[in-house]
């Protein structure tokens, strides 16, 4: 296969500084599609920068990110958000779900934001509610769902335009251990169907039953790459 | 050792600088609502008592006494000074006319009869006078004129009357009660031929004319007086000019008044709704319910007070200059503005109300259970007005649209706030542009209003014309750029069962195009047999149109004409006819009344009348354009411009108030549309479109509250004041004039919104969602 098009995330040399402080010191990282790569470290390591990065939200002091084909560092905030909007999935920790909407509109919005119909969007989120196993809570708002809910709501929204990349900070931080591991499975079944992923975690556990590759942040910078005992994806998409 | 009240100002302290554009908010709202309040209540102060401040300010005369100085001594005048009842007395000046007075620097049009005094200074126990231009006279050869500088007449210009020594102007001064059109020195006086004695005289009882007169007749006892003028009359002359506006004046303050207080109102509560979070972590700390309160209190009151002390500055200035202008538009010396008095309580009204405003959501604050401040934003929350937001969202309308149309259903008091002010906003934009045009409707509602160019007699010319009136209107006709011709004078006529004393404008001619459009019942006369008297005669003799008048001029033959309708007008001996009712009163030989002129379109008026003098001034005849007087009109309409202005402001600023509260409240749902792919650009799109919504109903309903309260208040004022109001100054909107507040309501709320709407667009949405 040729690298390029193998190649969902390529980060060169990325440096990110606020004031004085090193958030990310020089971090090259590759993530080939269909990987579910979990990035560790404590808390201040720059984990959550490195996937601001990644997902466009946070512009690097030096170096490049390139995630599926499209060089982020030169591109303007419509640029980057219209970029997000196709090529990216979030998901987390608090579920970030809006409020006022029902799960069902929630999911449907991120649809409507590149110009799908309004019925062909509820469609596509019923059609991604019914496989998280949640079809039958479409029209209850946030308030009213269980975290699990919450945090499959939040899934689905990030799979609505079917994203080269799905990010995850912390998806199950906000979750008890029962609730937590089934946003795991799921995690783990959108892999296995090729969806590549990028988790940043704590949770060790959750990182090596996740994840095909471990990255070891310390810093702002990684330490080590290990690969757990986590089969490959069977099919890349 | 325990310093509760330290911890209490440093933890505000720290909130004021964290929010620090809460607070400007803050500050700037309440400074343009003090200084709306302040202004409002100068307004309404000045509007109560112009005139008798300014007559209290000068110690106006009570009565102007002139005598013949060939009758009577300086001496024994002088002594009328200390006569029973006089309080305080100036004079007496020698008084002289300049007769057809002109400025000889070219002043267009006839020249006209000055009464000069000789008086040493401006000051004195009575009549003080107040110079508005250059300075006092010092010897002879100069002259201080009434008024104020303006046309030919300036000053460093020269004034000139037929056989008498010219005199440069020095300056120009005002007297309440215009005691003379101007004054030169004692020294120069004995040249311009001084035939009179004028006495100012202030009185122990002068509360009313009759009181007046009594007064003076014991003062003067003995004494031969050849006229006299009681302030009064002055009085009644400037009331008549300045009451029929006070009205719209007073409502228009009171609303510039509570758009102020409601706008105070939503910021500050909103403020300390919107620090909840802040609140939680106060109390984790060990913050009682009190001192979270007082924290709240003093985050509010030190940007409010700051603002307060602007705002009164600001208020005081704009308060002075609009009763200087007020001053000026009416002729008055001086008037007050804003006293320390109103200053007071109108800071004194916007603390209390910034403390009302803000602790019902501090002791809110106070109460509240730390765990439910501090997960204020963190936990999801269950809103309301849901049902049209989830409409909106299955609509065809791109999503942030759909999204800015349902925020405001989501917090309905907020909500509710905003769209008051800006209700009022557009109800005030409304209001002012309907006053604006009444005032200028009522304005120039007499035929000379209509006239471009008015052709008499001229000053210098033979004694009177050898045309007659009719040979001038085939002249004028045959001109061409003439569009109308007609002649117009009063008259004095007798009416059966009338009381004496009745002045009748007779028309002659094309006279239709000249009579206004203050009509108030049934139609103008078309020919003779018919009258339009005041509505304040019919009022008071109860008469209908449809009714018949006798009507007589002296020595003439007797006129009945039919009462065809009535006209707005406070004098109530006053009717309009066709002067062919009294044939005998008509200029037959050799021309007598002024003849008006309206020029067709596209003419100027200045290059008519120059063509015409140039026909007629071998016939002794002069043509000058025609300057309707505005009076205050100018003064008027730049209070409701600049109320208007006001009002719209602080409705833009409850509008930016609301939307950096939307900003602050759901800056998390907005980092999560960011991250989920909504351009900048869309986020601004969203925060404004739910202004604009808010803004488009703010129109439909303040613009017919605006208008409701325009033909309510134009009404009242017209059947308060005897003269009435004609039909056509109440109904004044034109479709046009409705499209303006329509346009503004949007204008607020898109201007409103577009800084926050930015702001929130332009947070980083990796800080947003890092903070949660």
């Amino acid at each position: 296969m040729d690298e390029h098009a193998d190649t969902v995330v390529r980060l060169a040399s990325v440096h990110k500084t606020y004031g004085d402080v090193v958030a990310l010191g020089g971090v090259t990282l590759r993530i080939r599609r269909g990987e579910a790569v979990a990035v560790m470290g404590p808390s201040g390591s720059g984990k959550s920068t490195l996937l601001n990065m990644v997902a466009g939200l946070d512009r690097p002091t030096c170096g490049s990110v390139v995630v599926d084909g499209e060089d982020l560092t030169g591109m303007g905030e419509s640029a980057l958000a219209r970029f997000r909007r196709r090529r990216i999935g979030m998901v987390f920790q608090f579920f970030n779900l809006l409020d006022d909407l029902p799960a069902l509109e929630n999911v449907a919005l991120a649809g409507r934001l590149v110009g799908m119909p309004p019925r062909k969007a509820r469609a596509r989120a019923l059609e991604l509610l019914d496989r998280l196993g949640i079809a039958d809570r479409q029209g209850a708002y946030p308030a009213v769902l269980s975290g699990g809910e919450r945090q499959r709501v939040g899934v689905a929204r990030a799979l609505m335009n079917r994203p080269a990349l799905l990010l995850a900070d912390e998806p199950t931080g906000a979750l008890d251990s029962r609730t937590g591991d089934q946003v795991v499975d799921l995690l783990l079944d959108l892999n296995r169907t090729g969806q590549t992923l990028l988790l940043v975690t704590h949770d060790e556990r959750l990182a090596t039953r996740c994840a095909t590759r471990l990255v070891e942040f310390t810093d702002g910078r990684i330490v080590r790459e290990t690969e757990p005992n986590r089969s490959r994806p069977w099919s890349v998409r | 050792m325990e310093r509760p009240l330290s911890a209490v100002w440093a933890a505000s302290r720290a909130g004021v600088r964290r929010r620090r554009l809460q607070t400007v908010s803050i500050g700037v709202v309440v400074a343009l609502s003090t200084a709306t309040l302040l202004f409002g209540f100068g307004l309404l102060a000045a509007s109560n008592s112009l005139f008798d401040d300014a007559f209290a300010r000068a110690r106006g005369a009570q009565a102007t006494a002139a005598f013949d100085a060939a009758e009577v001594s300086a001496a024994r005048v002088a002594a009328t000074a200390r006569a029973a009842g006089v309080t305080a007395a100036a004079g007496p000046f020698q008084t002289a006319v300049l007769r057809q007075a002109r400025a000889s620097a070219g002043m267009p049009g006839p020249g006209q009869d000055l009464r000069v005094a000789g008086r040493a200074d401006p000051g004195g126990p009575v009549d003080r006078l107040t110079i508005t231009s250059g300075r006092w006279v010092r010897g002879p050869g100069e002259i201080v004129l009434h008024g104020r500088p303006g046309g030919a007449l300036r000053v460093g210009g020269t004034l000139s009357s037929p056989g008498l020594p010219e005199l440069t102007i020095v300056g120009f001064a005002i007297s309440v009660t215009g005691s003379a059109d101007g004054w030169v020195a004692p020294a120069q006086i004995g040249a311009l031929r001084p035939d009179g004695l004028q006495m100012l005289y202030r009185f122990a009882r002068a509360g009313d004319s009759p009181q007046v007169q009594r007064s003076l007749a014991e003062a003067t006892a003995g004494l031969p007086v050849t006229g006299n003028e009681s302030y009064v009359t002055v009085r009644q002359a400037f009331q008549e000019r300045f009451n029929q506006l006070i009205p719209f004046i007073t409502v228009f303050g009171a609303l510039a008044m509570a758009v102020s207080a409601i706008i105070i109102g939503t910021v500050v509560s909103g403020a300390v709704v919107a620090g909840f979070r802040h609140i939680g972590v106060l109390k984790a700390l060990g913050f009682t319910p009190a001192q979270v309160t007082a924290v709240y209190l003093v985050m509010v009151m030190t940007p409010a007070l700051a603002g307060c002390a602007a705002g009164v500055a600001a208020g005081h200035l704009m308060a002075d200059a609009m009763a200087e202008n007020m001053a000026r538009g009416f002729e008055l010396p001086s008037a007050w503005g804003a006293t320390l008095l109103l200053d007071a309580a109108a800071g004194g009204c916007v603390v209390v109300l910034v403390a009302l405003a803000a602790l019902g959501p501090a002791l809110r604050a106070g109460r509240l259970p730390a765990v439910q401040a501090i997960s204020a934003g963190a936990v999801s929350r269950r809103g309301r007005g849901r049902g049209p937001q989830r409409w909106l969202a299955r609509t065809r309308l791109p999503a942030p649209v759909a999204l800015g149309l349902g925020l405001p259903v989501a917090r309905p008091a907020r909500t509710a706030l905003v769209l008051t002010a800006l209700g009022l906003g557009v109800t005030a934009a409304t209001l002012g542009l309907g006053l604006h045009q009444t005032v200028s409707k009522i304005m120039t509602a007499d035929p000379e209003g209509h006239t471009s160019v008015t052709v008499g007699a001229a000053p210098f010319g033979p004694t009177r014309p050898d045309l007659s009136e009719r040979q001038v209107f085939t002249l004028l006709r045959e001109q061409p750029g003439t569009a109308h011709v007609m002649s117009y004078d009063l008259l004095k006529v007798r009416g059966a069962g009338l009381p004496d004393g009745l002045t009748a404008e007779t028309y002659n001619g094309d006279y239709r195009p000249f009579l206004g459009d203050n009509l108030i019942r049934g139609r103008w006369f078309t020919g003779p047999g018919e009258v339009v008297p005041s509505e304040s005669l019919l009022r008071l003799h109860h008469l209908r149109v449809g009714d018949t008048l006798t009507l007589r001029a002296e020595d003439g033959a007797p006129a009945r004409v039919r009462i065809v309708g009535s006209f707005a007008q406070p004098d109530p001996n006053r009717l309009m006819l066709d002067a062919r009712n009294f044939p005998d009163s008509e200029g037959a030989a050799g021309l007598r009344r002024p003849i008006s002129v309206i020029v067709t379109p596209g003419t100027a008026p200045a290059d008519y009348a120059a063509r015409i003098n140039a026909l007629l001034s071998g016939d002794g005849m002069s043509a000058k354009v025609t300057e309707p007087e505005t009076g205050g009109a100018v003064v008027f309409h730049g209070l409701f411009l600049l109320l208007s202005l006001i009002i719209c402001t602080a409705a833009g600023l409850g509008v930016l108030n609301g939307v950096l509260l939307n900003a602050q409240e759901r800056s998390r749902d907005l980092g999560v549309l960011k991250a989920v792919g909504m351009t900048p650009r869309q986020v601004a799109l969203m925060m404004v479109t739910s202004m604009a919504a808010l803004g488009a109903v703010g129109a439909a309903l303040g613009i017919p509250l605006g208008v409701a309260v325009h033909h309510a208040v134009v009404d009242l004022t017209g059947r308060l004041t005897a003269g009435g109001m004609a039909a056509s100054w109440i109904h004044v909107y034109d479709w046009w004039l409705l499209a303006l507040p329509a346009c503004a309501g949007l204008l607020i709320a898109v201007l409103g919104s577009w800084p926050p709407a930015g702001r929130a667009a332009a947070t980083r949405t990796a800080t947003v969602l890092r903070g949660e």
